[in-house]
């Protein structure tokens, strides 16, 4: 567990891995996880630039009603602050892979994947601009603490949680559960220009998601009982303790008044089909997603529990 | 213990600050490419070449990947420094998550080159050699003890201009067509790193004090000692231990297959670095003094 060390200066933590001695050598460059290779492959040839591949000066942000569009523009800005994560503590696995010595193709694909969240992040930005102005804080100070962080720069430098860990609760969870809301929105995202945002983002996570199911895949022959319990448990607790937080939709958090606000927000998005879910839509997606990641990590031999949530009972 | 900063997101920007780096960035998007699909790999017949040559070849692409490999921990650990520093601008981040894409797709294209060659050659055949390959620089980028714009002044303006230079002087040397249209790519790619160290540390010029200033110089010239002096960047300088690979890259120069020659590669460094003494001049860092070994 890193230990938090302040100083005078300003506010430090440790982060045990960069501790340790590299050892580049014997430097294995042939393909281990033939699939995740394919994945560095398919990213490499499905690039796109979020300036030139959407047609901006198609969305008239004066034919949508005000209080829409001030409400995607929120919606459009949290989507960015929740994309930037993914460039301010996901890189750090392309360390832990490297020097944990796993499979070159997981750090070429990782850089892929990085560049592909910058991406994300840039549409993001534009879409809010584009609605009136990019927020680039929330109001609310409890809400930056559901976005802030899901703990994976931490985890990544601590040798003692495993790489299976991290995939396991990021990708087999987090990624999951956020790509099915994409094919949601998108089904009902009625804007060509904030949908065609929302496609090309998706064909981008469809292989963030694959990468965690190839890695996980080739891992479990050589773990342990105890390592595939952690790893198990791993996926449980971000679950539990980031997913149904509200880390992705504010309608999973404790209600608020900052909840009721970024639900209002949702619902005026997703009504002007500018983007967005609501939680009626939502709580059936989200419940079939849990199903089919359920019986992804019991073909894999892996029992995954219900889960209970106050709007969701047990499922 | 290295220590890394804490991270204060809010108020987080996205949006474009440094116009400069935002073009380099947008120019870069623009010039994507595909190691698999840019290079015309079926014409590569590496069997046509003499046997010396395809293993001086072998090696020399080996070689680089070697030092290719570093760069998929480094560019992301300074990717998350940036994140790290409070308010740093969006256009650094931005531009660093397309380098990290620009690397990894040059180690590909050298694994590529090396096993059409006869194999990649996983490791140095001198553990001396081999042990200075550990350089650890994602540890120093994250290290809260270090400045970040003393990193970006040594490691990403002086390193990528003296690495773009060897690039340039390789390719000059470069007869074979095939392998001079992936040394054109990574070129291309590498000029950009150079240009985006040398914007940024103009961009932080008003932020830098006498000690960052005087920490720029003195990590430059160490790192010209652990990547030029130590015959890691061009084996050439420390014959006792890169011995082989020194040669290794003689014959594929010889031979016009994708390197230069040492006395070629030790001449372009000396007009880089003076140009690069230049720029830290404009820049109020004291660089007269730094020296590239021989």
């Amino acid at each position: 567990m890193n230990a938090i060390l302040s100083s005078p200066a300003a506010p430090t933590a440790t982060a045990p891995l960069l501790d340790r001695t590299e050892r580049r050598f014997p430097l294995a460059m042939d393909t281990a996880i033939p699939k995740i290779r394919e994945l560095y492959v398919a990213a490499t040839r499905n690039q796109w630039d979020p300036e030139r591949d959407i047609d901006w000066n198609a969305l008239d942000p004066d034919a949508i009603p005000d209080e829409q569009r001030e409400a995607a523009r929120n919606w459009w800005s949290r989507r960015g602050w929740g994309e930037y994560g993914a460039i301010s503590e996901s890189p750090t696995l392309s360390v832990r892979f490297t020097q944990d010595r796993l499979p070159v193709e997981m750090a070429l694909f990782f850089a892929l994947r990085t560049n592909e969240e910058a991406r994300h992040a840039e549409t993001c930005y534009r879409m809010a601009e584009r609605l009136g102005g990019y927020i680039p804080a929330p109001i609310h100070a409890d809400f930056t603490k559901a976005i802030g962080s899901h703990g994976v720069r931490k985890m990544a430098l601590d040798p003692d949680t495993s790489v299976e860990c991290i995939i396991a609760a990021l990708v087999c969870g987090l990624e999951e559960y956020a790509f099915d809301w994409f094919k949601l929105m998108i089904d009902t995202t009625g804007n060509p220009v904030a949908n065609r945002a929302l496609k090309l983002i998706l064909r981008d996570e469809v292989r963030h998601c694959a990468f965690g199911w190839h890695f996980i895949e080739s891992r479990l022959p050589h773990m342990t009982p105890d390592e595939i319990e952690r790893m198990r448990q791993a996926f449980i607790d971000t679950t539990v303790h980031v997913e149904l937080t509200g880390y992705r939709v504010p309608w999973m958090a404790p209600d608020s008044p900052m909840t009721d606000e970024e639900n209002r927000i949702d619902a005026l998005t997703r009504a002007a089909g500018l983007g967005a879910s609501i939680e009626s839509e939502e709580k059936p997606v989200f419940i079939a997603t849990m199903r089919r990641v359920r019986q992804r990590f019991a073909d894999l031999g892996i029992e995954v529990p219900l889960f209970t949530h106050a709007k969701l009972g047990t499922f | 213990m290295t220590l890394i900063l804490q991270e204060y997101r809010f108020p987080l920007h996205l949006e474009p600050r440094v116009e400069s780096i935002w073009e380099v960035y947008s120019r870069a998007k623009a010039e994507r490419w595909d190691p698999s699909r840019s290079v015309a790999w079926d014409r590569l017949d590496a069997g046509a070449w003499p046997d010396d040559a395809r293993e001086g070849a072998r090696l020399a692409w080996s070689h680089r990947a070697w030092l290719q490999f570093g760069r998929l921990s480094e560019t992301p650990s300074l990717l998350v420094r940036f994140c790290l520093e409070r308010q740093r601008e969006s256009d650094p981040k931005y531009f660093l998550s397309l380098r990290g894409t620009d690397e990894a797709w040059h180690l590909d294209v050298c694994h590529r080159v090396a096993e059409r060659c006869g194999g990649f050659v996983a490791e140095p055949g001198n553990a001396a050699y081999a042990a200075r390959f550990n350089q650890t620089l994602h540890r120093e980028v994250l290290d809260a003890a270090l400045g970040l714009d003393e990193y970006v002044g040594a490691y990403v303006a002086l390193r990528e201009h003296l690495e773009a230079a060897l690039l340039a002087v390789a390719r000059a040397a470069t007869t074979e067509p095939v392998l001079a249209s992936a040394l054109d790519l990574m070129l291309r790619d590498k000029l950009r790193h150079a240009q985006f160290g040398w914007l940024y540390l103009a961009e932080r010029r008003a932020q830098l004090d006498d000690a960052a200033r005087g920490a720029i110089a003195r990590r430059s010239q160490d790192m010209l000692e652990r990547f030029y002096a130590s015959g890691l960047m061009v084996p050439g300088f420390a014959p006792d231990i890169a011995g082989d690979v020194a040669a290794a890259q003689e014959s594929a120069a010889a031979a016009g297959l994708g390197v230069a020659s040492f006395g070629a590669q030790r001449q372009a460094l000396r007009g880089v670095l003076e140009d690069a003494r230049a720029r830290f001049a404009a820049l109020d860092v004291e660089a007269a003094n730094l020296r590239l070994p021989g």
